[in-house]
């Protein structure tokens, strides 16, 4: 995109350089002149044509005219054919017969025909309606030099056909030697020729270029109406190159187009300039479309013999309107400060001069001008060029810049976020400390904490001093609740085995190698799965009173066989540990140390709303313990 | 029969562990000239021959510093031997550093002194005391041998090659031991001895050291010791 921008901008610059080089070069072709022949015009007439016979040449009623001839002057609203005669010497010095004269006729508007002496010279292709267009076309003419008498004046006759609405007449002539006239006739060509046809060129690709900005970016307005203004000023300036009337019907239909082109192309120039200065005038806008759609239909709306003071009026009306409008939006351009708006403001205010010397010249106030009309989208070229490179930098500055910013700002956000992140994560831990700080004093509170307090009523309680054996296992179920508080809040033990089996599985190991060792059989029977996933508190008293029992079955019991069961049922978990020992009473109970970790035990089921049912009788002592899955409070 | 294995080495700080020890080996069968308490780090170094000792039982919490030190000495002169550890606290990392530093088994202070009895008693027995837990860690960290050649390490002769994968074997028997069977049953199980299982299971303990001494050497070659 923008390598291609880039190339039709230097596209344009080397056009405009075309240009320059050309008119600079233009003055200094064929400036020599051997004067050896000098002819000299003597006199111009001219006479308008028999209505009857058009074709041939009048013979009366001639009248005395000076070139450029426009025969409006003398003969208002008159359209058809008009003779001119012109009567020269050809002042050669004796011995110069042959050189070579030549005529250069600058226009014939519309279409002609040329004689020398009953020797015809030039004919246009069409004289009659829709007529060749002659009146921008200068015509180099080479004189037979049989044909000049060296003596006698030599009538020229020329034969116009033109219309009363466009100036008809004949344009200024010069005679001389073939060398001088080419020169002339060159110059008369850039000036007449080539500098339209740079000028189309020059306004098709401004058109192009904006037509393709506002086609991508339908925003730009301001380039779509530049775009639009393009395409009417072809339309209006092809006048100049155009050499039929054809397809259009007649020179006066041609003309009122052309009018036409002209008052829109002036609209869209004004809506354009207002668009580029991001202005938007509601009323005035209204307004213009409203003139313009009123011009434009009273030029069809008219009888043909208003036509010529109306396309007058309406073309002058049209141009006033471009001047004040350049004026204007030159004055708001100058009051900003914005680089480009001043370029705008000093193209206008240029073409202002250039389209007051034009306007000049076409009512013949000012003599000899040039047209400059032309140049004036040299000037847009340049203007747009600056305009469009500036704008293209422009927004990649900020591109580029809003990058930057972009990726500060992402730095940023990521410091701020990463900094949030670590603070929280920080803050989580040490709520995550606190909490299992708090929790392991609650568990040992409630584990240890009660279990010590009534340890200690039943040492402060006894009738009788305590045995050792029962001492000991006070305090041993004191350390196999504290071992579990530990092992609750180690990492392994936070996490609900996979099942059953893998549950028991460390309870299983220690107590089967002891039983190993002291020849006791052990049949050990786990539920392979979990149906509910039980409580960690339901796990870990159930684990405890395992625990306790097995450790009373080595301890006490004298057992030579013990089987374990794990039952996982619908709605709890049960345990039974049944040994085939000597077993106890309940009086026993008080008195041995089994007492002290049952009580216990059972209390804690109580406390899940388990139950816990010991019988005993010598030969089998079957322990069973059952919590349901959720406890009532 | 029990084999009596002597002299034996207690390295434990606490007088009163000291003596409950000496009860229980005595109770096993040992006589007082077979025990030699060591009461630190310290001590054990400036005393003790370790070519000498046949058992160790090594409390890791000493006043001079970690008994796992002890234990990597002795394994490495006397790799063949009992090391038992003495632990106050069952901390999963504690004793399976323990493990790779070359020990063969682990007691706890707390349990009651039957339980230390019968652990004793089973290494006398040359049996391999492995638990649960410690079976689930060793599968997780050491892969399956597969039928690609295993990773193969050598060790610090340069002589022996350990494949420091699990075979099939041992991956079903830790399996076995993760659900809480004895070594026994587990014997009975798969219709191997005893001894058999407890082989495996040794080799396993020694693929768990040489983990470690991987790992240490790697560690050693980053930080440009090696």
């Amino acid at each position: 995109m923008r390598a291609a921008l880039n190339t039709l901008l230097m596209l344009i610059a080397a056009l405009v350089l075309v240009l320059l080089f050309g008119f600079l070069t233009k003055n200094t072709q064929a400036q020599f002149h051997n004067q050896t022949c000098s002819p000299s015009i003597n006199a111009v007439y001219a006479v308008q044509s028999d209505i009857h016979s058009p074709k041939l040449l009048a013979q009366a009623d001639w009248q005395r005219v000076t070139l450029p001839d426009n025969w409006t002057s003398r003969w208002p609203n008159y359209t058809g054919v008009v003779w001119y005669r012109i009567d020269w010497q050809a002042n050669c010095p004796a011995g110069h017969q042959e050189a070579p004269l030549a005529l250069l006729v600058n226009s014939m508007n519309m279409a002609g025909k040329v004689w020398l002496n009953n020797q015809l010279l030039w004919s246009d292709t069409n004289l009659d309606e829709p007529l060749s267009r002659s009146w921008n076309s200068p015509r180099f003419l080479t004189l037979p030099s049989q044909s000049i008498n060296e003596t006698t004046p030599n009538p020229l006759y020329f034969r116009i056909t033109g219309d009363v609405l466009s100036s008809p007449g004949l344009g200024n002539i010069s005679m001389g030697e073939t060398q001088y006239i080419i020169g002339q006739f060159q110059e008369a060509t850039w000036h007449q020729r080539t500098i339209f046809y740079l000028n189309i060129i020059l306004s098709l690709t401004l058109g192009m270029v904006c037509s393709c900005i506002w086609l991508f970016r339908r925003q730009e307005v301001a380039y779509g109406w530049y775009a639009l203004a393009s395409v009417f000023w072809v339309g209006f300036i092809a006048n100049t190159l155009v050499t039929e009337t054809a397809p259009f019907r007649d020179t006066a239909s041609f003309t009122q187009f052309n009018i036409a082109f002209f008052t829109i192309y002036i609209l869209c120039f004004c809506i354009f300039s207002w668009r580029f200065l991001n202005k938007k005038f509601p009323r005035t806008e209204k307004a213009c479309f409203a003139l313009t759609a009123i011009l434009i239909t009273s030029i069809w709306l008219v009888p043909s013999t208003y036509l010529q003071p109306l396309l007058l009026g309406i073309f002058v009306v049209s141009m006033l309107l471009f001047n004040l409008n350049s004026l204007f939006v030159s004055f708001l351009c100058f009051r900003t400060k914005q680089l480009e708006l001043w370029l705008l403001g000093i193209t206008l205010i240029t073409c202002l001069a250039l389209s007051a010397i034009s306007l000049l010249s076409f009512f013949q106030l000012l003599d000899n001008i040039t047209i400059v009309l032309p140049y004036t989208s040299l000037l847009f070229a340049i203007f747009l060029s600056i305009t469009l490179a500036m704008h293209l930098s422009k927004s990649l500055r900020r591109i580029e810049r809003f990058n930057e910013e972009l990726n500060q700002k992402i730095i940023e956000a990521e410091q701020k976020l990463a900094f949030t992140l670590n603070y929280r994560h920080q803050l989580t831990i040490k709520n995550h400390q606190l909490k299992e700080r708090l929790n392991l004093a609650h568990e040992l509170h409630d584990g240890l904490g009660s279990a010590l307090v009534r340890a200690m009523i039943e040492v402060g309680h006894a009738k009788e001093t305590l045995s050792n054996k029962h001492t000991l296992s006070i305090l041993s179920l004191l350390r196999n609740d504290l071992r579990q508080i530990i092992d609750n809040f180690s990492e392994s033990q936070t996490k609900l085995p996979d099942n059953p089996i893998y549950w028991l599985a460390p309870l299983r190991n220690r107590f089967v190698q002891i039983f190993d060792d002291m020849d006791i059989e052990l049949q050990w029977e786990v539920d392979p799965v979990w149906i509910k996933p039980p409580s960690s508190l339901q796990c870990l008293t159930l684990y405890r009173v395992a625990e306790e029992a097995l450790t009373n079955v080595i301890k006490h019991s004298h057992a030579r066989k013990v089987s374990f069961h794990c039952v996982v049922g619908e709605d709890y978990l049960e345990l039974q540990i049944i040994d085939n020992g000597i077993g106890f009473n309940t009086v026993d109970i008080d008195r041995s140390g089994i007492s002290v970790g049952m009580r216990s035990m059972r209390a804690r089921i109580e406390r899940l709303a388990g139950v816990l049912e010991i019988q005993s009788k010598p030969g089998e002592t079957k322990i069973m313990a059952r919590a349901p899955y959720r406890p009532a409070k | 029969m029990i084999n009596l294995i002597a002299p034996v080495l207690i390295v434990e700080d606490d007088s009163f562990m000291q003596q409950r020890l000496r009860l229980i080996l005595l109770d096993i069968g040992y006589a007082d000239k077979d025990l030699h308490f060591m009461g630190s780090i310290a001590e054990v170094e400036r005393l003790v021959d370790y070519k000498q000792v046949a058992l160790a039982l090594i409390d890791l919490g000493l006043p001079d510093g970690n008994g796992i030190v002890l234990i990597e000495k002795l394994s490495q002169i006397r790799a063949e031997i009992p090391v038992l550890v003495i632990s106050a606290w069952s901390t999963e990392n504690m004793i399976i550093n323990a493990l790779q530093a070359g020990a063969t088994g682990y007691i706890l202070k707390e349990r009651d002194d039957i339980e230390l009895k019968v652990s004793i008693r089973s290494v006398l027995k040359g049996g391999a005391p492995i638990d649960p837990f410690i079976a689930r860690h060793i599968l997780n960290k050491i892969p399956l041998q597969t039928d690609t050649p295993a990773e193969a390490v050598t060790d610090k002769a340069g002589q022996e090659l350990h494949a420091v994968n699990l075979t099939q074997r041992e991956h079903q028997i830790l399996n076995l031991v993760a659900s809480g069977l004895s070594n026994q049953e587990i014997a009975n199980h798969i219709f191997l001895s005893r001894h058999t299982v407890e082989t495996h299971i040794r080799s396993v303990y020694r693929k768990l050291a040489v983990t470690n001494r991987t790992k240490a050497i790697s560690r050693a070659r980053e930080m440009g010791l090696l």
